[in-house]
């Protein structure tokens, strides 16, 4: 067993992860004296600098950033400014909504994409492959905001069937998913794709066939396998978009998620809230990329027992 | 159960291959006949673009829907793509190819392959699989099959996935085994190995060989029969000893005289290429590059002649004598060198790289000692080859005389003074005596830039010479390697391999160096054009009064060229001598060994027990093949 | 040459990447797509000169007019919008804008993402190595999280820090491309060649790698730009973009959201305008992909 690749996954994660909360330090602290930007401009100098004080912010910044890891390990990461809470409370709140949007959207882009970038590879240059690949490239192009809109227009302006904003039924979820999976499925659809035509290519699989092994267990015990090693990181870099793209569609449905109390505390410049979002999605990113490394690791033998392909930076 | 059938393995008839693309319609194998009975080995040979492939493909039905197929393909008396009830494939006749590590799948084990493959071919599973899976490992040579299974194929070796490959090919039992260039990605060792193998496999089963290649050398070591060749169509086919002989057909003649032979003759390219399907010219397709070719070779087509003895020949004007020699006697025309003060020296040298400790996160640094003690010297217009594989520290002793790497200890001394780094001024002149001929020319090519100047830039860069001179200089360079002046105005990927190389010769030649290091620079080419590229290095040494450094895997191929030879194994020089008395009389043990595992036409005919198998003394061993489980 | 039937596949295949929309043959749609581009080139250009009507004139007595329909002023193409302004005037303006910011990004990322590459292969050792983890690390975020957290402490408002940050867009890539193949080609390609034959590194850099990985900057170009439009019309949509009084398609189609009820247009227009946009970007892009492929190009 390579635990050396574990170990070096693990150790980058945790890099990054510092990195990140860096960025957010230095970001807060660089861009302007972090009091001056929350309070309104009329506020008078001692309680500027009584927030000052009680922040911290006098010390040496190498302090600061001390202070700031203290916190954030503790999970205090100040409190909202217009809600009077904790800003960790009001984020966390929010997620359950998030997540019960996104994960569905996350499965909706597998179960479509994955299936008709094989269909479209095993019909090559057919019409099945062209339109499928032609609802692919308009479903990446689609802007996912114009998308949502054009839902609403169709299905609640018109045919009156669903609900165009709000949350709490089956109903209110379709057209927030459909929003937010559509240019995942269309990515993963022609990416699916090609590693299939990539790996039926191989000199493997011709010389399956060659040795007489039917053509059905050629596609699914050699090609799919194959072909769905790539597949894991585009499915790993979709996670993120899905985040970003949840802050959008939560917008426009008026989901109450934490993208749109994300975008709402950016707007308000709750920089206490904002900290917290940028953290857990940051958290979550890198948690996403380690395991789609170790995914990798249980899926291709070759880092496992470590020939060192497939293991460049 | 012993079941002898009259049917031979193989019996093509008049297979002619269409291939349908954009409407067009081109042929790309032409009326091809060619049997092969059980138990006999036959080789098909020819050069990229003749259409070997393509058959091989179409006897398994694995063309696509564009090609279309006409004519009877019969497998051991099967016409059509059925064995029994079944396909054809892996029973009848299975297939073995050129990249056996990319010939597995790289994510299953190869018991699991194995495995599955027995269970399917011989409808048996569990632990009877598992056993027949372990025996057939043993067939073929692979100690350990227990270990083995539990392997994937990136733990093994390429010979050792060759013989895996070759355990799954007679898994079903085949009448017939396709091995396409089964060892042209192996070593000299394993390529002797695995022919070694598929030899005994043959007497054992019973079972017919076609064997792909281009190396006329493996098919004096295995073959009872072989066909050539060119363009689509078999051109001349017959018993090996005949045809190696006395080959008939121009381009068999030709193809036999750019081998690289044991006796060190000058091997002679055959100038051109290989027609490419729907621009081959009418008549004879070999017409163009033929030096026998007389009128009506350009009007019609040559039909295939019986000569007797199953010998047949497609040609209008075919060789007539019949004694005459090919290996012109070997005459040392470099014995006039290697006097004098040398040119590059290099003393007691030492070479370690620092590398980190596999196994450990911060790995501590190792040193890796790449090659110990070597001393070498060459003289000016001299030629010296390092032979070794890989991992033997020839290509660090590369570097090291171009100045890519600084020797640890001990001294590269060329005109007495010591080399300079890469990327000192004083490599700048440096570069002016000294250039390398890499091993691919693609690569050391910018792929955006027109190769007159590509062949400019070396004169730009030292500031040699006006525009026009510099222009004038690059036609007489292009003209000096052998190509056409309409090239300068191409890409490097709008020409072939050859020709690439010829362009980094020439571009290493615009700033008349006293020395060319050539890195293995012909492995990657055709053999054809590596004998074009040998030749024309020779030909410039004694022209240019160069020295050459000459490092390759294939001790054949610098016999002809190289006066000295040294011989590196794991970072040490075991042997260095004349190129007579290395080839002639190796010491070290090492040594013996690489010019015993060269395959050669020569001496295989004469010593190699194995060539006189034939289908004459198949009976006994065809028994025991077909009485499979 | 017909070495294998994987041969004709694989050149079928590189073809096949710039016909998705198979159903027209491949030269015609690519040709609408560079129609489409050239028809929003010239819209931006000269948007002010095009434009029927002042962008920001305001006509409460005709608010809401469906496309193709008149008022005392003249003729709506694309109807107005609450206020009575002209959506076709808006749509022009906003073209400009958007474009504009899609292009100085493109360039602005291409531009800091290239350098960072060449410095990280010229540097090598720590360079490098800090070079790659901020590199992983902003491919491992959604660029959007950078940006809103950017303009949580700065503000909205400023355009030009907006179109420095949206531009920063996509510089991981350009990063990692340049380094990749700069390394490539010092190691063991073209560029240790020319050092052979005695070439400084200016020559090496600069006459040799640099036009080499242009063609490769030049396809990642055209993969950011759509992105780069994607990500501005969405951070304008949701009101941390660009600022009224300027205009983007994102805030035209943020206004027209809450006018889908009795006002489809005022979203459709600039709606479908992204999309064509960036749907003619995608196709332009893969025909430039296949265009500046040396080794597809067999001819001059």
């Amino acid at each position: 067993m390579n635990l050396r690749f574990v170990t070096r996954k693990l150790l980058r994660a945790l890099i990054t992860l510092v990195l990140a909360v860096t960025f957010v330090f230095v970001i807060l602290r660089a861009a302007g004296d972090p009091v001056l930007a929350m309070l309104p401009d009329d506020t008078s100098p001692e309680i500027v600098e009584q927030m000052r004080q009680a922040w911290g912010l006098d010390l040496p910044i190498w302090q600061q950033y001390l202070r700031y890891w203290q916190g954030a390990l503790q999970g205090d990461l100040g409190t909202s400014i217009y809600e009077g809470r904790p800003a960790v409370d009001l984020v966390l709140e929010r997620i359950p909504q998030t997540l019960l949007l996104t994960v569905p959207s996350f499965f909706f882009m597998l179960i479509v994409g994955v299936p008709a970038g094989i269909w479209a590879a095993l019909r090559r240059n057919s019409g099945v492959d062209r339109v499928i690949m032609s609802i692919s490239v308009s479903g990446y192009s689609l802007p996912n905001f114009f998308l949502g809109i054009l839902l609403i227009l169709v299905f609640s302006v018109q045919l009156r069937l669903l609900p165009s904003a709000g949350s709490g039924s089956a109903a209110h979820l379709v057209m927030p998913v459909l929003t937010l999976g559509t240019a995942g499925a269309g990515v993963i659809a022609r990416f699916v794709r090609s590693s299939m035509l990539e790996v039926m290519n191989k000199h493997y699989v011709r010389a399956a066939i060659a040795r007489g092994v039917p053509r059905h267990i050629v596609l699914t015990r050699i090609a799919l396998p194959n072909a769905a090693i790539p597949v894991i990181t585009i499915v790993g870099f979709m996670i993120g978009t899905l985040i970003a793209g949840s802050i959008v569609t939560e917008t426009v449905f008026a989901w109450p998620g934490a993208g749109r109390l994300l975008l709402d505390a950016v707007s308000s410049r709750d920089l206490a809230v904002v900290q917290v979002g940028v953290m857990l999605i940051a958290t979550s990113m890198i948690v996403t990329n380690f395991t789609v490394d170790m995914v990798y690791f249980l899926v291709d033998p070759r880092l496992r027992y470590g020939s060192g392909q497939g293991e460049g930076s | 159960m012993s079941v002898v059938t009259e049917h031979p393995a193989l019996d093509l008839v008049n297979v002619t291959i269409d291939l349908h693309s954009r409407g067009r319609r081109v042929n790309v194998v032409d009326d091809v006949r060619l049997s092969i009975d059980a138990g006999e080995i036959v080789g098909l040979v020819g050069e990229s673009g003749s259409g070997k492939s393509v058959t091989c493909l179409a006897i398994l039905d694995l063309l696509g829907h564009a090609f279309h197929v006409e004519g009877d393909v019969r497998v051991a008396g099967e016409v059509g793509r059925t064995w029994g009830n079944k396909s054809r494939r892996g029973r009848a006749a299975s297939m073995i190819f050129q990249d056996p590590t990319a010939s597995l799948n790289p994510i299953s084990t190869i018991g699991h392959q194995l495995i599955d493959a027995v269970g399917r071919l011989r409808g048996v599973d569990g632990s009877e699989a598992r056993a027949i899976a372990i025996d057939l490992l043993t067939r073929v040579g692979l100690p350990e099959p227990e270990i083995r299974l539990r392997q994937y194929p990136f733990q093994q070796s390429g010979g050792q996935n060759q013989r895996v490959m070759i355990a799954l090919a007679l898994a079903g039992n085949p009448r017939l085994l396709i091995a396409d260039e089964p060892t042209t990605a192996l070593d000299v060792t394993m390529e002797a190995q695995i022919l070694r193998l598929l030899d005994g496999l043959r007497t054992e089963t019973g079972m017919g060989i076609l064997l792909v290649t281009h190396d006329l050398g493996v098919v004096a070591q295995i073959c009872d029969r072989v066909a050539v060749m060119y363009a689509g169509r078999i051109v001349e086919q017959g018993s090996v000893a005949d045809i190696l002989d006395q080959p008939r057909h121009p381009y068999t003649r030709g193809l036999i005289a750019a081998m690289p032979t044991m006796t060190g003759a000058r091997r002679h390219g055959i100038s051109g290429a290989v027609p490419v399907p729907g621009a081959r010219p009418d008549g004879c397709a070999f017409a163009p590059r033929c030096g026998n070719a007389i009128d009506i070779c350009r009007s019609a087509v040559p039909a295939l002649a019986d000569s007797g003895g199953g010998r047949i020949v497609a040609c209008h004007n075919p060789e007539s004598q019949t004694g005459a020699k090919l290996d012109e006697a070997f005459t040392d025309h470099r014995a006039e060198a290697g006097l004098g003060q040398p040119l590059l020296e290099l003393r007691g040298v030492d070479c370690a790289y620092r590398v980190r400790k596999p196994g450990r996160l911060f790995g501590r640094i190792a040193e890796f000692r790449a090659i110990r003690n070597v001393s070498l010297s060459l003289a000016r217009g001299d030629s010296l080859a390092i032979i070794g594989e890989s991992g033997s520290g020839k290509s660090t002793t590369a570097k090291l005389v171009m100045g890519m790497e600084p020797p640890s200890t001990g001294e590269v001394l060329f005109n007495g003074t010591p080399v300079p780094r890469l990327g000192t001024p004083a490599h700048r002149d440096y570069a002016r005596s000294v250039q390398l001929i890499p091993q691919n020319p693609q690569q050391a090519l910018d792929p955006r830039m027109h190769a007159g100047r590509q062949i400019v830039e070396p004169l730009d860069i030292h500031g040699i010479g006006t525009r026009q001179e510099r222009i004038a200089r690059m036609h007489e360079l292009l003209a000096a390697v052998g190509l056409s002046a309409d090239v300068a105005d191409r890409y490097p990927h709008q020409m072939s391999g050859g020709q690439n190389q010829r362009l980094v010769i020439a571009r290493a030649l615009a700033l008349k160096p006293k020395l060319l290091v050539c890195d293995e620079p012909t492995s990657a080419l055709d053999v054809s054009v590596q004998a074009q590229i040998i030749e024309l290095l020779d030909e410039l040494r004694r022209r240019l009064d160069l020295a050459l450094l000459f490092i390759s895997h294939d001790l054949r191929v610098v016999r002809s060229l190289c006066r000295r030879v040294a011989v590196m194994h794991d970072g040490v020089v075991v042997e260095e001598d004349e190129a007579a008395a290395i080839f002639g009389a190796p010491r070290h043990p090492y040594t013996q060994s690489l010019v015993a595992s060269i395959p050669d036409m020569s001496r295989a005919r004469s010593t190699s027990p194995m060539a006189t198998g034939g289908p004459q003394h198949l009976a006994n061993g065809l028994a025991e093949g077909i009485a499979g489980p | 040459m017909i070495a294998s039937p994987a041969a004709p596949a694989r050149s079928e295949r590189k073809r096949l990447s710039a016909r998705y929309l198979g159903w027209a043959p491949r030269g015609t749609l690519v040709r609408i797509a560079f129609a489409w581009l050239l028809l929003m080139i010239v819209v931006a250009v000269f948007a002010q000169v095009l434009a029927p009507y002042d962008y920001q004139a305001i006509n409460l007595r005709n608010r809401l007019l469906p496309p193709f329909s008149s008022d005392a002023l003249g003729f709506h193409l694309f109807g107005t919008d609450h206020l009575g302004r002209d959506v076709l005037s808006r749509l022009m303006v906003s073209i400009q804008i958007s474009l504009l910011v899609a292009l100085v990004g493109t360039l602005i990322g291409a531009i800091v993402g290239t350098s960072i590459g060449f410095v990280a292969a010229r540097a090598r050792g720590v360079v490098d190595d800090v070079v790659m983890a901020l590199v992983d690390l902003q491919a491992s975020m959604p660029f959007m999280i950078i940006a809103l957290a950017v303009f949580a402490v700065a503000g909205t408002g400023n355009m030009l820090l907006f179109i420095l940050l949206v531009g920063f867009q996509g510089w991981e890539r350009y990063a990692r491309i340049t380094r990749g193949m700069t390394l490539s080609a010092v190691n063991h390609g073209y560029a240790a060649s020319v050092r052979l034959l005695g070439g400084g590194t200016f020559r090496v850099y600069v006459r040799h790698i640099l036009p080499n990985i242009l063609a490769a900057l030049v396809v990642q170009m055209t993969i950011n730009f759509p992105e780069t439009i994607l990500l501005e019309t969405a951070m304008s949509f949701l009101g941390v973009g660009i600022q009224p009084p300027n205009t983007s398609l994102g805030n035209l189609l943020s206004y027209g959201r809450d006018y889908l009820l009795d006002a489809w247009w005022i979203a459709m227009v600039p709606g479908m305008t992204i999309f064509f946009t960036t749907l003619a970007m995608s196709l332009v892009g893969d025909w430039v992909r296949d265009e500046l492929d040396p080794t597809t190009r067999t001819t001059d």
